[in-house]
């Protein structure tokens, strides 16, 4: 157990700098891969998202909704845990560990836009007046009840879940 | 697909069905009000006593610890319910008898608890002394430490498990 904690955190000291460091283009990416997602939303046809440095602004050109920012790092730092976990399994530079950790980050940073696209739907329907005459009462409780579910468990339980079935965790 | 792969799926389904399901348990408002709130306070008033033994001199009222110049709030989220969910989510989709599980819980999430404590205290400091590390802390690595207990929690748990099981059956 004590040479698995010892590469865990090893991975979580670099997986964190890591993370710092590339937090503004996780955002960039989110930013582009949400946009196409959140226009399925009638409501925000227009809307254009953009990233500057780890924030996400969601904007509306004509106006028909008021605009947003949220701090888009909220959402990306399980990656700090999936990194730790796949570096705490024996032999993790060999290609089996390799390739069920690439695997699993695709996962992970696929699940991250619709994180994202779950947020902003929350703060509208829950957060804002113009909300009010968009969203019903239950469309506004669902959205919540999904972004904290995934803020609070979820995006930690993907990750572990990811881990835990990857064959390269025991051996 | 071998039987180790079916396992596994099928503990991963459990898993999310289970932590579903808690999460709707702690969630309601009524539940909020009468349980977590209570217990969040509990927290702070343990975290402002050792703050106040490490010569912070902080007040606690509610949820809140405050000092002259700085104060943290402990809102859901900051209080370790989720890996208390997270841990009797995982112990109980694992194939183990009752009476392991429910020992298991309770062990677990007290040191979960333990933790949470010393993250809230930590926090406090780092937040009157380094207030531009408080973000990183608060977010980033305490969260991601909590959770990375609870997993290893769990798996110290499984193999524990696992060998009583193996016992058992000679």
């Amino acid at each position: 157990m004590l040479p698995r904690v010892a590469r865990f955190i090893a991975g979580f000291v670099i997986a964190t700098i890591v993370w710092l460091w590339i937090s503004p283009l996780l955002a960039s990416g989110m930013a582009a891969a949400t946009e196409p997602l959140l226009h399925f939303d009638s409501r925000f046809r227009d809307a254009e998202i953009s990233a500057y440095e780890s924030t996400v602004s969601v904007d509306a050109p004509h106006g028909t909704f008021p605009q947003t920012k949220y701090p888009s790092d909220q959402l990306t730092f399980n990656l700090i845990l999936l990194v730790a976990l796949f570096a705490s399994n024996p032999r993790p530079w060999r290609g089996r560990n390799r390739l069920a950790f690439l695997i699993s980050l695709a996962i992970i940073l696929l699940l991250q836009p619709l994180a994202l696209l779950v947020t902003i739907e929350t703060y509208y329907a829950d957060f804002t007046k113009w909300g009010e005459t968009q969203y019903g009462n239950v469309a506004a409780n669902v959205w919540l009840i999904l972004q904290m579910f995934w803020r609070l468990v979820g995006m930690f339980g993907a990750v572990f879940a990811c881990w835990w079935v990857s064959p390269s965790r025991e051996r | 697909m071998t039987p180790r792969t079916r396992d596994q799926l099928r503990f991963v389904l459990k898993f999310a069905i289970l932590l579903a399901v808690f999460y709707a348990i702690v969630t309601p408002a009524p539940v909020d009000r009468n349980v977590i709130i209570p217990f969040s306070h509990a927290l702070s008033v343990v975290s402002g006593g050792i703050l106040n033994l490490l010569g912070q001199h902080v007040r606690v009222a509610g949820t809140v610890i405050a000092g002259n110049t700085f104060a943290v709030d402990i809102k859901n989220g900051c209080n370790g319910i989720e890996a208390v969910v997270f841990l009797c989510a995982a112990m109980a989709a694992f194939p183990a008898s009752w009476s392991s599980r429910l020992l298991g819980i309770l062990a677990a999430c007290t040191i979960v608890e333990g933790l949470n404590v010393i993250r809230i205290v930590s926090l406090y400091v780092i937040g009157r002394y380094r207030p531009s590390a408080f973000g990183a802390f608060h977010l980033a690595v305490w969260q991601s430490v909590i959770f990375a207990a609870a997993v290893f929690l769990f798996v110290a748990w499984t193999s524990r498990v696992r060998k009583t099981d193996a016992a058992a059956r000679r």
